[in-house]
């Protein structure tokens, strides 16, 4: 137990001696472990650097596990490369400290802390010895630790068209410039309206009679337009992989639009309709030079919102909000994704597993649950949240009774919330980017948490219950499925060799697929579909109804 | 080495982008089709100019200055009318002898 | 038949004379010009919405047109130059060399018709050097574009050294009889002359249309120019290795074409009958035959497997192309126009240089064609075909079909010039058509004289 008169844990002296019981139930020296998180909490408050930290333990833990690859070990190593001398001077100075000053700078801290401490027995040496995936075929050799793409979940899309109004709203754009496009599409294999054989489910639109296809630009990795591009107009932002057009270098050579296999290219054939200065985006900012120029190393360039006259234009997946020009609140998302009633578009970094995107599209079931249960917006079902479940609930309720109790809940939610939970991997959210889909996981492990203080849903019953047959994990995986369905995900004409950042989930329209119209009419909108009919007037000497 | 070679070109030339590594810029199917197939007649013929016989330095160093005053005369012209053109109809000259943004 | 012998002062007569029909001639061509020239005015201060381009895909448009078409066209006229001077010069055909300085400036024309096309069809012209030059270092190593503009530049300026290596032996031995207004240029042209230099020129130059012979034919009209549109993966109309030969036989059909009006014009307005002879347009008529038998070899190649059994989005596209009855027509008269040179070969009395002209402007109008209708194309029938937009609708606009009275009328102003300032003949031409020269006809390297 500690000596101090005050717990360096941040939930206090009841938890810090839980802790303690836990790690005397181990093998190993329960002291060292108190003393390691204690000083670990340190670390996370900047008091203590990490190779110091790594240094004070480092012979106990070595007696004790026979290894050391705790994370600090790199700092270490590093401190000791740097100077012996500053080295030593670091420890001097720690020594200094003494008691007293331990004493007095403890404070709370976050969980973290425990687990820094805690995850030092836990770890145990995996060694590089996982196989590097083999990644795609890529000529695209520059590496970065950011690549913005999407998920899109097209069986969500109900064509109501606002993601297109958003963004031209967001990005001041002329009629017939859709830089975000949503088509419904019919194929041989997938019908429309007529002859359709589904059910219409209420939830989901997986029983839709349409097929959606939403069209942003592809932000490929190997995007053809950059590469044909004579002036590096259309170019690869290498900070986070987003292609940008710069309006100030492009020479309206149109070559990047002849290029680009997906269409997502718009020309800006006359004079924009919105002046420059009366650019505002969507929140209206004092100067339109915030949501139009973005940050680069060597400066700033003009690369979003509408296009001037003769430079060419698409999709940015803003770029300023990226840069957290429009709030810190803003980055990760885009203002189609923020429009998006269904949460069908799902936007962030897709090499990192915590994002909505890579959450989306390596775990579509979980994802798509989750989405539906935390949506607010469109869905009919929601899930209540761990105060909801704690003020609603008492000691002793059945498990009828408690989901009675608490509004808006349905054995059919609950059951899908403990599917969740069951299949959950815990993976937290971290706090970078708008990664919602973790974010919301959490709050839905939360609830099952609270509710389970009440009524154990680990119980046969419970399982009967809830229709989770026996409680393994593969049945809370098909009870999930029977909510949500099972789609498959595709990218867009892949044997071209783009390597697109936009992953689809849903049906894939073959090569004979053709556009049929969908829920909402564009006009209805007041979107403009075929911009031709718009650069018809001012053509010069137009013969009607003549084309080559 | 890739680095190192466009690193100084873009600080020198403006805007100090340097292409995407292994997809734009040095060195790429353009670097071999242009410098090493297409370009290859004429170091050819600039070779044969100022060897074999019969030959007069004089003589050769005209015909490359034919080469080099045409190309510059051309692209120098281009240039004055191209930023006239910008003047005129664009409020004002290309970056970056104008800065970064609209006019 | 003529038994006249070719003289100075025949190939002098453009310089020394000033004729009513000239000044018609020069004033419509001023004309044309400066009618484009206010209409692309009007462009570059509305935007290119004044033409009939629109976006591909959603937007039910074809972004590039008459303007990409027409400057692939140019590039191919263009190519008359070094293939007469590579025939005269390295094939030792002197048959052709009285045109041979003709199909040089053709080249300097066509070149400048398609730069001037270049700048007509970008948004932002005034960006061109700046942003293209200024990046250089970065996108020639990706850009088929920027390969473009280097293998056109180097065209143009080794046609233009052509051109002026050459003419120095010219006009040093016709000083005297040329107008003294323009002694400036003519000191200019033939600065640091001396005779010593007669014969390390025509060495030179020998080289400098060796190596244009493999640059211009076979890397940029069956190069670089073809490689804009067959490098692209996503429009089957275009993808595929035979646009490399196509395009090139396209080339050479226009540039014989070419050629062979420009040197009727000339031969019917300065009395050069005994100099640009019946021979030569017999000749040409029948290289215009073969290119053109290879042209539709060609495009045979490419719709058998187009049409045989797919894949779906080359099948759509090419079964597109042959069923669009502007291509029908087209290659009716282009097929039409072989069948009349094949039956003239073998039945010389059918010959005319009327019917030689009459071919060769079916065969440009042919090209001009075919060659707008296939970068159309790409954009009607792309493998995501998926929009209702697409295909979608083009038709030039008054403007367009501006920019071809405008070029048109820059090439023959450029004649229009050239031709009362230097001889559009070669002096050498007359020499050999005399039996002047002691110079052998082999076509290796001139050796030193005695």
């Amino acid at each position: 137990m500690s000596t101090d008169d005050e717990s360096f844990h941040p939930l206090g002296d009841e938890w810090e001696g839980e802790l303690e019981t836990m790690l005397d139930d181990t093998e190993y020296d329960s002291q060292l472990g108190m003393d390691m998180a204690r000083d670990a909490m340190r670390v996370t408050k900047g008091e203590l650097s990490e190779a110091d930290f790594h240094e004070k333990y480092h012979e106990d833990v070595m007696e004790e596990f026979g290894e050391d690859e705790r994370p600090t070990k790199e700092a270490y190593e590093a401190a000791q490369e740097e100077a012996k001398g500053t080295f030593s001077r670091m420890v001097d100075k720690f020594d200094g400290d003494g008691e007293e000053t331990r004493r007095e700078t403890m404070k709370k801290m976050g969980v973290g802390a425990t687990a820094v401490g805690l995850g030092a027995f836990g770890t145990v040496s995996d060694g590089p010895e996982h196989s590097v995936a083999e990644g795609p075929r890529q000529e695209t050799t520059e590496e970065s630790d950011t690549q913005w793409g999407m998920t899109i979940d097209l069986e969500r899309c109900d064509g109501c068209l606002s993601c297109m109004t958003a963004c031209s709203e967001e990005n001041d754009l002329d009629q017939g410039v859709n830089w975000m496009y949503v088509m419904a599409w019919e194929d041989d294999n997938h019908h429309g309206q007529e002859g359709s054989e589904y059910d219409v489910y209420t939830d989901f639109n997986m029983g839709s009679d349409f097929n959606m296809l939403v069209r942003p630009c592809q932000h490929c990795t190997d995007a053809p337009c950059e590469k044909v591009c004579p002036t590096t107009a259309r170019h690869t932002r290498d900070k986070d992989g987003l292609v940008l057009t710069d309006y100030d270098v492009c020479i309206g050579c149109r070559y990047c639009q002849v290029a680009c296999p997906y269409g997502v290219n718009y020309f800006q054939w006359d004079e924009p309709d919105t002046a420059y200065e009366d650019i505002d985006g969507l929140e209206d900012p004092d100067n339109p030079d915030q949501i139009t120029h973005a940050e680069y190393d060597h400066g700033e360039r003009w690369v979003d919102s509408r296009a001037p006259r003769g430079t060419m234009s698409k999709c940015t997946m803003c770029p300023s909000m990226q840069d957290g020009k429009q709030g810190e609140g803003k980055v990760g998302t885009t203002a189609c994704e923020s429009a998006c009633p269904p949460n069908a578009i799902q936007f962030g970094n897709v090499k990192d597993e915590k994002s909505d995107p890579s959450q989306h599209r390596e775990h579509p079931v979980k994802s798509r649950a989750i989405v539906h249960l935390t949506n607010g917006t469109e869905s009919s079902k929601s899930a209540p949240s761990a105060d909801d479940i704690d003020s609603a609930l008492s000691e002793g309720d059945d498990l009828l009774t408690a989901i009675d109790n608490i509004e808006g809940l349905t054995v059919d939610i609950l059951a899908v919330m403990k599917s969740i939970e069951m299949i959950s991997e815990g993976l937290e959210p971290g706090d970078d980017e708008n990664n919602s889909i973790l974010r919301n996981e959490q709050e839905i492990l939360s609830a099952v948490e609270a509710f389970q203080q009440y009524v154990d849903l680990n119980t046969e019953e419970a399982y009967t219950e809830l229709g989770l047959g026996d409680g393994s994990e593969q049945q809370a995986r098909f009870r999930l499925e029977q909510y949500t369905g099972d789609p498959s995900s595709f990218q867009l004409l892949e044997d071209i060799g783009t390597n697109p950042n936009i992953t689809y989930l849903g049906q894939q329209p073959g090569p004979e697929a053709h556009q049929v119209d969908g829920p909402t009419a564009y006009e209805d909108v007041d979107l403009l579909d075929e911009r031709q009919e718009d650069l018809d007037e001012g053509t010069v000497g137009r013969i009607d109804g003549v084309s080559l | 080495m890739n680095a190192a070679l466009t690193a100084i070109p873009s600080e020198l030339l403006y805007h100090g982008y340097d292409g995407t590594a292994g997809f734009t810029g040095f060195a790429n199917e353009g670097t071999w089709i242009i410098f090493a197939v297409i370009l290859v007649p004429v170091y050819i013929m600039l070779a044969a100019w100022f060897l074999g016989e019969p030959r007069d330095t004089k003589t050769g160093l005209l015909g490359v200055s034919y080469l080099v005053g045409l190309t510059t005369s051309m692209w120098v012209g281009m240039f004055v009318l191209t930023v006239l053109i910008g003047i005129v109809f664009y409020g004002g000259p290309p970056e970056p002898i104008s800065g970064v943004g609209p006019p | 038949m003529s038994t006249k012998e070719p003289t100075e002062a025949d190939i002098l007569r453009p310089i020394n004379t000033l004729t009513k029909k000239y000044f018609i001639l020069y004033g419509a061509a001023t004309l044309g010009l400066v009618a484009f020239l206010v209409a692309w005015a009007y462009q570059l201060q509305q935007g290119l919405i004044v033409t009939g381009l629109g976006d591909w895909g959603s937007g039910g448009g074809s972004t590039w047109g008459l303007y990409i078409g027409a400057f692939i066209w140019w590039v191919g006229v263009a190519h008359g130059g070094i293939i007469l001077s590579a025939a005269v010069r390295l094939l030792n055909m002197d048959r052709y060399m009285p045109v041979a300085r003709l199909a040089e400036m053709t080249t300097i024309g066509g070149l400048s018709a398609a730069g001037f096309y270049i700048l007509v069809h970008m948004g932002r012209p005034d960006r061109m050097v700046t942003s293209v030059i200024g990046h250089y270092h970065i996108t020639v190593n990706n850009s088929p574009l920027v390969w473009d503009v280097t293998v056109i530049t180097a065209y143009f300026v080794l046609s233009a050294t052509y051109l002026g290596l050459t003419l120095r032996y010219d006009v040093n031995r016709l000083r005297d009889d040329l107008p003294d207004k323009f002694e400036p240029v003519y000191k200019i042209l033939t600065i640091g002359y001396s005779k010593k230099e007669d014969k390390v020129i025509d060495r030179m130059v020998w080289w400098l249309a060796a190596a244009v012979i493999i640059m211009a034919p076979l890397l940029l009209h069956g190069g670089v120019i073809p490689w804009l549109f067959a490098l692209l993966p996503a429009m089957p109309g275009w993808t595929g290795a035979i646009q490399g030969p196509m395009f090139l036989s396209i080339a050479l059909m226009s540039a014989i074409s070419g050629i062979m009006i420009i040197s009727y014009a000339f031969r019917r307005a300065y009395d050069w009958d005994h100099i640009i002879t019946d021979d030569i347009f017999r000749g040409l008529l029948l290289w215009l035959g073969f290119f053109t038998l290879l042209f539709l070899w060609f495009q045979l190649q490419t719709i058998i497997n187009g049409v045989f059994l797919g894949p779906t989005n080359k099948a759509v596209a090419i079964e597109a192309k042959i069923g669009h009855p502007v291509y029908q027509v087209a290659m009716t008269m282009i097929f039409g126009t072989l069948v009349y040179i094949f039956l003239q070969g073998i039945r010389p009395a059918l010959f005319s240089k009327k019917r030689a002209l009459l071919a060769s402007c079916i065969i440009l109008a042919g090209t001009l064609t075919e060659k707008i209708l296939f970068v159309v194309e790409g954009f009607l029938h792309p493998t995501f075909d998926i929009y209702a937009n697409t295909p979608g609708t083009y038709f030039p606009s008054l403007i367009e079909w501006l920019s071809l009275v405008g070029t048109t009328a820059l090439v023959a102003l450029l004649f229009l010039n050239l031709s009362k300032l230097v001889p559009v003949v070669e002096l050498h031409a007359v020499e050999h058509l005399r039996g002047d020269h002691a110079h052998d006809d082999d076509a290796t390297e001139p050796e030193v004289e005695a």
